[in-house]
């Protein structure tokens, strides 16, 4: 496969992970200003600040408002980090790649795009809110599901794939090194408030899945064990890089000479390792930095191994890697 | 216009010709309603699809539209497709034999048929390519002539295309949308299938390999997706299932040429270009591309790559070399040239170039080494103004320009905005494959001007396109007249559109 081909399509499949999880994450805490516990000065919420936190915009000290946050992170093209950026970026890179993945999915992404990329969308936004997210998040699970139905299972699938889980453990990363910063020296295992713990696991349309391997109450600590460990949940940060690792491993002729290979065969066991230790917060906190810098590495690994002679600079995320 | 136009599917006494006559009778069954939710549909489907063209806004800014398909379809009978098909294939197969002849011997000018300065004077002339002889000696692998139909019926060639001719993608979408869109109108037709187009085409391409031990590798080569044909140039690498590659993918070591993969690098044994010559090597062209491939001429000189179409065919396609066409069929194939010329006057002669200044305001004039409808002057309805402006424009540098007789373009019925269908300007561009033999992909992309009275089909300028069907007999029963008409009778009739006419009468006041 070209390897440039193979960049686009390890590119879309971040485009469309992020544009997925960031739609996820910004409904679960929109619901959750929505309930007002904002009154109780130690409930932890994935705040409007938190969320610009989680993409590296600084706060000017005033708390931003719900227009102004999602005006950064969904609406605005011009920054990186945005769901219009990564939607545009996508539909982009599909089309650079329409010879290589079906028609259904392209049709699906540049619906997408259609659909959100349009001057209203600052209007809608403020208006139903949530509508917008549900069909960012349809359309996101439609492009997956068209994919596993119609795209060939060759290198070109396994890149696409290996950009959406490495975008996926980043996010899921993000979201939860703000949720515990905020949260480290209040919260132990005894801590009942679950306000974030359930944003969280909306956030990763987790909640189900929890509540089903877990008796004990969601609360923050468990519910982010949960999202950091639990080998059988697919959006959890192992699970994310155990697909990642297999979809290089399927793409590479020699996967045992392949050092992101390699590296996330030795983050996968560090993790095992560390989902033993009973952590706090804080070493939750020390896991999901380690686990960034591991990505950052494997992704700039992965360029230099599969995507050498491809045009474009070394690809970062839509937002960037672990910054 | 109008009244001395040629409609393709209605006679000049308002009925359908005979060969139109089933498909008069389903438009008129579909009716005017179902005929405008088909359009919407279509304009649904093509901008989720983005078979889409782009195309400047008011602002400047460049806005994606859907490819615009009138959903009246051209017809063309059999047995007139077979004279036009046995037309097409002399005509390239003697445009191929040109283009050998002028990088090699120049017999052709020995004998004195076409003054080699003619030939050399093309900025399309491409030194670099003397001497090489592609396998199988074929330079034009895909050639795109411009028909017309003039206003007793006879077809006309306009323009050959032997560069990179883009289109064909439109063919087969168009015939696809019509599908789905308007079955009923298929109905009691025998219409030639054309999306075998693509294995004809990877078929061609693979005969054009240079010999090799190994199955040969075809890539697409497309200058990016900013280039307004891009969506073709990816959608004949999708139906192909070949690589389609940009020039950051390719690279030449050794006088070899190979792509870059995940696993390395690959060679390449055929390159479809769909890149002009001047931007293909920076070394042997234009240094300053950015989009070529450094060392690719060579490689191509050494007989390891083949380049389709070959590098040097735009000195065959100028409009310069156009008027020279029927005397290179004689002499190369010691026929008479089955598909006619457009008088044409070369302006570089001062005979000519006076008698052309003296009645501009009936020629058309066109640049020569331009491709796309751009720099056209229609003297008919260009103003005094413009007249004035184009005699200043040929008088500054006569060479450059060549003058044509008008052709009056044939109409065809075409959908209105209410539903209704008014004759509209036309021009056919049928395919030709040259792969180890020729063949002529059966209609090709007819292109429609869709206002009233324009006459420039171009995309670039408000054209559209329609699906174009070649018509076997087919056993259906005679139809019955029908009972209500999606036609505006008297447009169909008299053909009132007399913009043109009345602007032609105006100057000749004037």
């Amino acid at each position: 496969m070209l390897a440039r081909i193979a960049h686009e399509l390890f590119g879309l499949g971040r485009s469309v992970a992020h544009a997925d999880h960031a739609a996820r994450i910004l409904e679960g805490a929109l619901s959750l200003q929505l309930e007002g516990r904002h009154d109780d000065p130690s409930a932890l919420t994935l705040s409007l600040e938190s969320l610009l936190a989680m993409r590296g915009v600084a706060s000017d000290g005033a708390p931003p408002s719900q227009d102004e946050v999602l005006r950064i992170l969904v609406a605005d093209p011009t920054h990186p980090g945005s769901i219009v950026a990564s939607i545009n970026a996508g539909r982009e890179r599909a089309r650079a790649v329409r010879d290589v993945i079906s028609l259904e999915m392209w049709e699906t992404i540049n619906i997408l795009q259609m659909h959100i990329c349009r001057d209203d969308l600052p209007s809608k936004l403020r208006n139903e809110p949530s509508a917008v997210f549900d069909e960012i998040r349809d359309r996101c699970a439609l492009f997956w599901g068209v994919q596993r139905r119609s795209m060939l299972r060759d290198e070109g699938w396994s890149f696409l794939n290996a950009g959406a889980e490495i975008e996926a453990a980043d996010m899921v990363a993000r979201m939860l090194v703000v949720t515990l910063n905020v949260a480290r020296d209040t919260v132990g295992d005894d801590d009942t408030r679950d306000g974030s713990a359930l944003t969280l696991l909306r956030a990763v349309g987790g909640l189900q899945a929890f509540r089903r391997t877990t008796s004990a109450a969601p609360t923050l600590l468990r519910v982010a064990r949960f999202l950091v460990f639990h080998t059988a949940f697919p959006d959890s940060i192992v699970a994310s890089v155990e697909g990642l690792r297999r979809a290089l491993v399927r793409a590479d002729p020699t996967p045992d000479q392949s050092p992101p290979i390699l590296r996330l065969n030795r983050l996968s066991s560090d993790l095992a390792l560390r989902r033993h230790l009973d952590p706090t917060p804080g070493d939750l906190i020390d896991t999901l930095l380690m686990v960034q810098q591991e990505l950052a590495d494997v992704d700039q690994a992965i360029v230099a191994r599969y995507f050498a002679g491809a045009h474009r600079p070394s690809l970062t995320s839509p937002g960037g890697m672990a910054s | 216009m109008g009244g001395d136009s040629y409609d393709e599917l209605i006679g000049p006494d308002g009925t359908p010709r005979e060969h139109a006559s089933r498909l008069v009778h389903n438009l008129n069954a579909l009716g005017r309603d179902r005929l405008l939710d088909a359009g919407a549909r279509r304009d649904a489907i093509f901008m989720q699809q983005g078979i889409t063209f782009a195309l400047a806004g008011d602002s400047g800014e460049m806005l994606d539209r859907p490819f615009p398909l009138d959903l009246v379809p051209r017809a063309i009978p059999a047995a007139e497709w077979a004279d036009i098909e046995r037309g097409l294939i002399q005509r390239v197969r003697a445009l191929n034999a040109f283009c050998d002849d002028i990088y090699h011997d120049a017999q052709i000018v020995k004998a004195g048929v076409i003054p080699w300065s003619l030939i050399v004077g093309r900025s399309a002339f491409a030194r670099a390519a003397h001497g090489i002889r592609p396998p199988g000696g074929v330079y034009c692998h895909v050639s795109g002539c411009d028909l017309v139909r003039d206003h007793d019926g006879s077809w006309k060639v306009l323009e050959d295309n032997v560069r990179t001719p883009s289109g064909v993608s439109y063919v087969l979408e168009n015939r696809r949308a019509m599908r789905r869109l308007v079955p009923q109108l298929f109905r009691d037709h025998n219409v030639r299938p054309v999306d075998d187009y693509p294995a004809l085409l990877l078929d061609a391409l693979r005969a054009a390999a240079p010999a090799s031990d190994e199955h040969p590798t075809v890539v697409v080569w497309t200058p990016g997706t900013y280039n307004s044909a891009y969506f073709e140039h990816a959608y004949l690498a999708r139906q192909m299932g070949v690589e389609l590659v940009e020039a950051t993918d390719l690279v030449v070591r050794d006088n070899v040429c190979f792509i870059t993969t995940t696993r390395g690098l690959a060679r390449v044994h055929v390159i479809y270009r769909r890149i002009d010559d001047a931007y293909i090597d920076p070394i042997e062209f234009r240094p300053d591309s950015l989009l070529g491939i450094p060392g690719l001429m060579r490689a191509y000189r050494a007989g390891n790559v083949t380049i389709a179409n070959a590098v040097g065919t735009g000195a065959v396609d100028d409009k310069a070399v156009y008027p020279y066409v029927p005397a290179m069929i004689k002499f190369y194939l010691g026929e008479e040239a089955i598909l006619d010329n457009v008088p044409t006057y070369h302006l570089s002669d001062p005979d000519n170039l006076e008698s052309a200044l003296a009645r501009l305001d009936q020629l058309v004039v066109k640049p020569t080494s331009e491709s796309g409808g751009a720099g056209v002057f229609i003297g008919p309805t260009a103003t005094d103004e413009e007249v004035a402006v184009q005699t200043k424009l040929v008088r500054a540098d006569p060479r450059r320009w060549i003058a044509q007789e008008l052709v009056h373009l044939s109409t065809v019925p075409t959908v209105q905005p209410d539903g209704t269908l008014e004759p509209r300007y036309v021009d056919l561009r049928p395919f030709v494959v040259y792969g180890r033999d020729l063949s002529v992909i059966p209609g090709g992309l007819t292109r429609v001007a869709l206002p009233a009275g324009e006459m420039i089909v171009n995309s670039s300028r408000g054209g559209g396109s329609k699906d174009t069907w070649v018509l076997d007999d087919a056993n259906g029963a005679d139809t019955p007249p029908p009972p209500q008409s999606v036609f505006t009778t008297s447009s169909m009739r008299t053909a009132p559109i007399t913009t043109w006419e009345s602007q032609q009468q105006q100057q000749q006041q004037a």
